[in-house]
């Protein structure tokens, strides 16, 4: 017999997971419209830069949220301005648009409130476009997600590209 | 997204004459002017880097909006720094710094940090697509109709300055304002001497002030 604690939890992950795999095939099939609604009004969606430090100082390696320089810092409105962007046909660096596959693994609830649950995971997404170019991204994803009407939607995004130098030469799509 | 029905975005009386505001239909956001009578509807979004047009300034002579980001431009921000270093014949190197005012409120360095990250760099709205471009004119450059040309180098030519604006400039340097080709200018002419030297001896002293 399960507890009923134990009963939620597998509820919750699976909600989660849910959610998770709705947004990338949402992704993969450019439903970006529909993908932005999956996003609360107040989300912010960071994405810092990484250095390389020595030991003793690895809380450096990351730069700071709001203070220091990020790849990407967005609100709602950027979000949706890119996605209105990549629907223009004048956004010459998705035009041709990319191929993207997201796939989202090793999800876990890390903590739960009220109405809020932080959860990490790992992403690896991979892009190819025109005729050779093509980018493999991997890294940690930690998502704030938040129950609104009975939905969750994602509330805060940090994403942590494993990777110093940017090696894709941009950054036109979402991860 | 198409909007294939009429929509209802403001009533007539909304909008006061040489007045415009932004209207949402369905998902799209845009921008409604009233000029001498006459109603005039525009995508409320700036297609260069984004700027929300209804907050800039619409001028009624000539009919246009002109976006909130230009007018920061006139007032001489944001700053930028970029070198465009030839690394051979097919790669240019691009260095690039954001000039902040380190006298400037908080407010106003954290809202430039801002706008460069979302106008420049991989993830920045306008660069990404000039980065497309700067990529594959480089690729282009190696076709055969291209290949017959030569490339040219003039730009800011003549316009050069020796005016000294700081201790930290070398005593023979040459400046440019704007927009020059100058350095690749320099890195050529350099290049040059050292290729046609018969000997590490016969390599000409680097002139700045040439």
């Amino acid at each position: 017999m399960v507890s009923s604690a134990v009963m939620e939890s597998i509820v919750l992950k699976h909600e989660i997971e849910e959610l998770f795999s709705l947004e990338a095939e949402l992704l993969d099939s450019r439903h970006f419209e529909e993908w932005l609604d999956l996003f609360t009004d107040d989300v912010r969606y960071w994405m810092p830069l990484h250095r390389n430090v020595k030991a003793g100082e690895w809380e450096r390696e990351r730069t700071r949220e709001t203070v220091d320089v990020s790849w990407i810092d967005d609100d709602k409105l950027t979000l949706t301005q890119r996605v209105k962007q990549i629907r223009s046909g004048i956004h010459w660096a998705e035009e041709p648009i990319s191929r993207l596959t997201h796939i989202v693994a090793n999800i876990r609830v890390v903590d739960v409130t009220d109405d809020e649950v932080k959860t990490t995971s790992r992403f690896l997404v991979y892009r190819n476009r025109v005729e050779t170019e093509t980018d493999i991204l991997v890294g940690k994803r930690e998502d704030t997600l938040r129950k609104v009407d009975g939905n969750w939607m994602v509330a805060r995004r940090v994403i942590l590209l494993d990777q110093s130098v940017l090696l894709p030469k941009n950054l036109t799509f979402f991860i | 997204m198409a909007l294939t029905e009429w929509v209802a975005v403001a009533k007539v009386g909304d909008l006061a004459d040489d007045d415009m505001m932004m209207v949402t239909a369905g998902p799209e956001e845009i921008l409604l002017a009233l000029v001498d009578g006459n109603y005039y509807a525009i995508d409320n979004w700036c297609t260069h880097a984004g700027g929300m047009l209804d907050q800039g300034v619409l001028h009624t002579d000539t009919l246009e909006v002109e976006c909130p980001i230009h007018e920061g431009f006139a007032a001489g921000q944001p700053r930028t720094i970029a070198v465009w270093n030839p690394r051979g014949a097919l790669k240019t190197e691009a260095w690039r710094w954001y000039v902040v005012d380190k006298q400037a409120p908080q407010e106003v360095k954290d809202a430039i940090l801002d706008y460069f990250l979302k106008y420049a760099g991989p993830g920045g709205l306008t660069e990404q697509d000039d980065m497309e471009n700067w990529n594959y004119a480089s690729a282009a450059s190696r076709g055969t109709i291209a290949r017959r040309h030569p490339y040219n180098y003039q730009m800011g030519m003549g316009f050069e300055s020796t005016d000294r604006s700081g201790p930290w400039a070398p005593e023979d340097a040459l400046f440019s304002e704007g927009i020059s080709e100058q350095n690749q200018r320099g890195f050529y002419r350099r290049w040059s001497d050292l290729m046609h030297a018969e000997s590490w001896r016969d390599v000409p002293q680097a002139l700045l002030k040439r």
